[in-house]
C-alpha cells in the first residue's frame, strides 16, 4: 500500500487525475473529459511547482487573555 | 425618440426631468425595439411588457406629483441569474424554467428604489458558466456575443436597454461587452453584493454593469452604492501601465490597436509606460483555474447527480473534474492567491491604472464564449476592471481596451475611464442595428 502511494506521488498530475477520473465516472466518460483533465492537471502542476513556502508568520498572541489566562 | 446621443441613462435621465421625455415613452420604445430585434438576436430569457408598461405609468404618476428619482424611468435587463420578483430565474437551466423568484435580490430592489424599470430577463449560458446562450453578437450572426451574460452584452450592443446587469466569475461581464462593443465595468469584489444570485464560484462572482458610455455607468454605480459621491467628469490625463504580457498573447490585429490607442493617450497627455507582470501570467491562471473548477463542484456536485442530463458538457465536465482537485493543492491554491493579488496590488499601485486588451482575438465563432484568460486575473485579484470599445476590425468586429486598478479604487478607476473614452474612436451602431 505505502509502496503504491509512494508510486502515486512520483506519478505526474494528469495521470494520476485520469486514474481518478477513469475510477470515479468509468473510462469512457474520463476520456470524454480528457481535455478537462487536462488543464487541470496543468494548473495543479503549476501549483505544485510553486513550492510550499507561503505560510504567513503565526499571529503573535502572547499576553493575548484567553481560557488559560481567566 | 431619438437613439443616440438621447439614449443613454444620462440623456434620458436629463429628459426625463426636463419634461421632455416620460417614462412610458422610453419603456414603449424599448419595448417596440426589443420586439424588431429579438427575433434576430435572442438577448432575452423572459420579458415583462405589461409589468413594464404599469411601472413606467405609476413613474409618471410619481413625476406629476414632482418626485424624480436618480434613474427615474431608464430601462434596465437583469441577468438570468439575478433574482427578480415575479419573474423566473432559470439560469440557462430547463428544470429551472419555472422558479419564479418571490423576492427581488438587493440590487433589483435597489434598482426599483432608484426608479429603473426592469424589463425582463437576459440570456445567460447555463449557470453563467461557459455552454453557449442561444444570444447571437448583433455585429455578425455568426459570431459569439461573449459570455457569460450574453444577453446583457447584445441588449445594451442593439440599444435594447441603456443599460444591464451582468455577472462575472472568470471574464464574463467585460467579455461581452468587448464582443459587443459596448463598456463593461466589474466593480471590486463584494462592492455589489451577490445575494439572491445564483452563485457559480462564491469566492470569484461578481456583479457588473453593461452600458453605452463610462459617465452612463458611472451615474448608474454610484446610485446603486447608495452613496452620495460628487461624480464631476474633470479628469486629468492618467498615468498608465501598459502591461505587454497580454500583448504577446494576442492576435496582431488587437495588439496593434492596443499600441494605437496608448499612443493616442499618450498624445493627449497620458505617460503610458510599458511593463510586464511581476509573477507569471500562467500561475495566475493555473490559481483561478483550479478555484473556479473545486467551487463550481462545491455548488453543482448534487444538483449535477439529480440533473445529470440537463447539464452542458462543459459544466459538467468542470464539476466532475472539480471533484478530482486534491483539497491539500486547492488550500495552496487560495494562499497563493492572496500572495499574488498582493504582488499584483503594488504592481497597480504605482499609476492610475494598467492598460491591456480585454481580449486577445474578436469574437470567434458561436461554438464557444470566447477566451477569458485577459479578464480572469483581475477577477482572480478581486479588483476593478473595466472595457472600452476602442475601434473595429478589418471584418468589422468590435475590439476593446481593458483598464485595471486597484482594489477598492472603483471610483477613480471610472474617472481613468471617462478620461480614456474621449480619446478613443466612437464605434457606430452594428449591422443589426442599422
Amino acid at each position: 500500500m505505502r509502496d503504491e502511494m509512494q508510486r502515486a506521488e512520483q506519478r505526474p498530475w494528469g495521470q494520476m487525475l485520469e486514474t481518478f477520473a477513469a475510477a470515479l465516472y468509468g473510462p469512457e466518460r474520463a476520456r470524454e473529459l480528457e481535455t478537462e483533465i487536462a488543464r487541470m492537471a496543468e494548473a495543479l502542476e503549476r501549483l505544485s511547482e510553486e513550492g510550499l513556502d507561503l505560510w504567513d508568520a503565526a499571529p503573535d498572541l502572547r499576553g493575548v487573555p484567553g481560557e488559560e489566562s481567566a | 425618440m431619438s437613439d443616440q446621443p438621447a439614449f443613454s441613462i444620462c440623456g434620458l435621465v436629463s429628459q426625463i426631468k426636463e419634461r421632455r421625455l416620460r417614462a412610458s415613452d422610453i419603456v414603449a420604445a424599448c419595448l417596440e425595439r426589443i420586439e424588431r430585434l429579438e427575433p434576430k438576436l435572442q438577448a432575452w430569457a423572459f420579458l415583462d411588457p405589461e409589468g413594464s408598461r404599469r411601472e413606467a405609468e405609476r413613474l409618471d404618476r410619481l413625476a406629476g406629483s414632482g418626485t424624480l428619482l436618480p434613474l427615474h424611468g431608464v430601462p434596465v435587463g437583469v441577468k438570468d441569474i439575478i433574482d427578480v420578483a415575479g419573474m423566473p430565474t432559470a439560469a440557462g437551466f430547463e428544470p429551472y424554467r419555472g422558479r419564479v423568484a418571490r423576492v427581488d435580490a438587493p440590487i433589483v430592489a435597489r434598482l426599483r428604489a432608484l426608479g429603473a424599470v426592469v424589463l425582463g430577463k437576459t440570456h445567460t449560458t447555463q449557470f453563467a458558466f461557459a455552454d453557449p446562450a442561444p444570444t447571437v453578437n448583433p455585429w455578425h450572426p455568426e459570431r459569439t456575443p461573449g459570455g457569460s451574460s450574453s444577453g446583457s452584452g447584445a441588449a445594451v450592443a442593439a440599444r435594447m436597454v441603456p443599460f444591464a446587469i451582468g455577472s462575472q466569475t472568470a471574464g464574463s461581464v467585460l467579455r461581452p461587452a468587448a464582443y459587443c462593443g459596448t463598456i463593461g465595468f466589474k466593480p471590486s469584489y463584494g462592492w455589489l453584493t451577490t445575494s439572491g444570485v445564483v452563485p457559480l464560484a462564491w469566492s470569484l462572482d461578481h456583479l457588473g454593469l453593461i452600458a453605452c458610455t463610462v459617465q452612463d455607468t458611472a451615474l448608474a454605480y454610484v446610485a446603486l452604492l447608495e452613496q452620495r459621491v460628487d461624480f464631476s467628469f474633470q479628469p486629468q490625463p492618467p498615468r498608465l501601465l501598459l502591461l505587454t504580457d497580454f500583448l504577446d498573447r494576442s492576435e496582431p490585429v488587437v495588439r496593434a490597436n492596443l499600441l494605437e490607442v496608448a499612443q493616442s493617450f499618450r498624445a493627449a497627455g497620458a505617460p503610458v509606460e510599458e511593463r510586464r507582470l511581476p509573477v507569471d501570467l500562467d500561475l495566475l491562471l493555473a490559481v483561478h483555474h483550479v478555484l473556479m473548477t473545486a467551487e463550481t463542484a462545491a455548488v453543482h456536485r448534487e444538483n449535477l447527480s439529480r440533473y445529470r442530463e440537463h447539464y452542458g458538457p462543459r459544466l459538467r465536465a468542470a464539476v466532475e473534474t472539480g471533484l478530482l482537485v486534491p483539497a491539500a493543492l486547492e488550500l495552496h491554491a487560495r494562499r497563493l492567491r492572496a500572495r499574488l493579488a498582493r504582488v499584483i496590488d503594488e504592481l497597480l499601485g504605482q499609476a492610475d491604472a494598467a492598460l491591456l486588451p480585454t481580449v486577445p482575438a474578436p469574437a470567434p465563432g458561436r461554438e464557444t464564449t470566447g477566451d477569458r484568460s485577459f479578464q480572469a486575473v483581475w477577477t482572480l485579484c478581486r479588483t476593478p476592471s473595466i472595457s472600452l470599445p476602442s475601434g473595429l476590425s478589418p471584418d468589422g468586429l468590435p475590439l476593446a481596451i481593458q483598464l485595471v486598478a486597484r482594489q477598492g479604487h472603483d471610483r477613480s478607476l471610472l474617472q481613468v475611464a471617462a478620461w480614456c473614452e474621449r480619446a478613443l474612436p466612437r464605434l457606430p451602431e452594428p449591422p443589426v442595428v442599422a
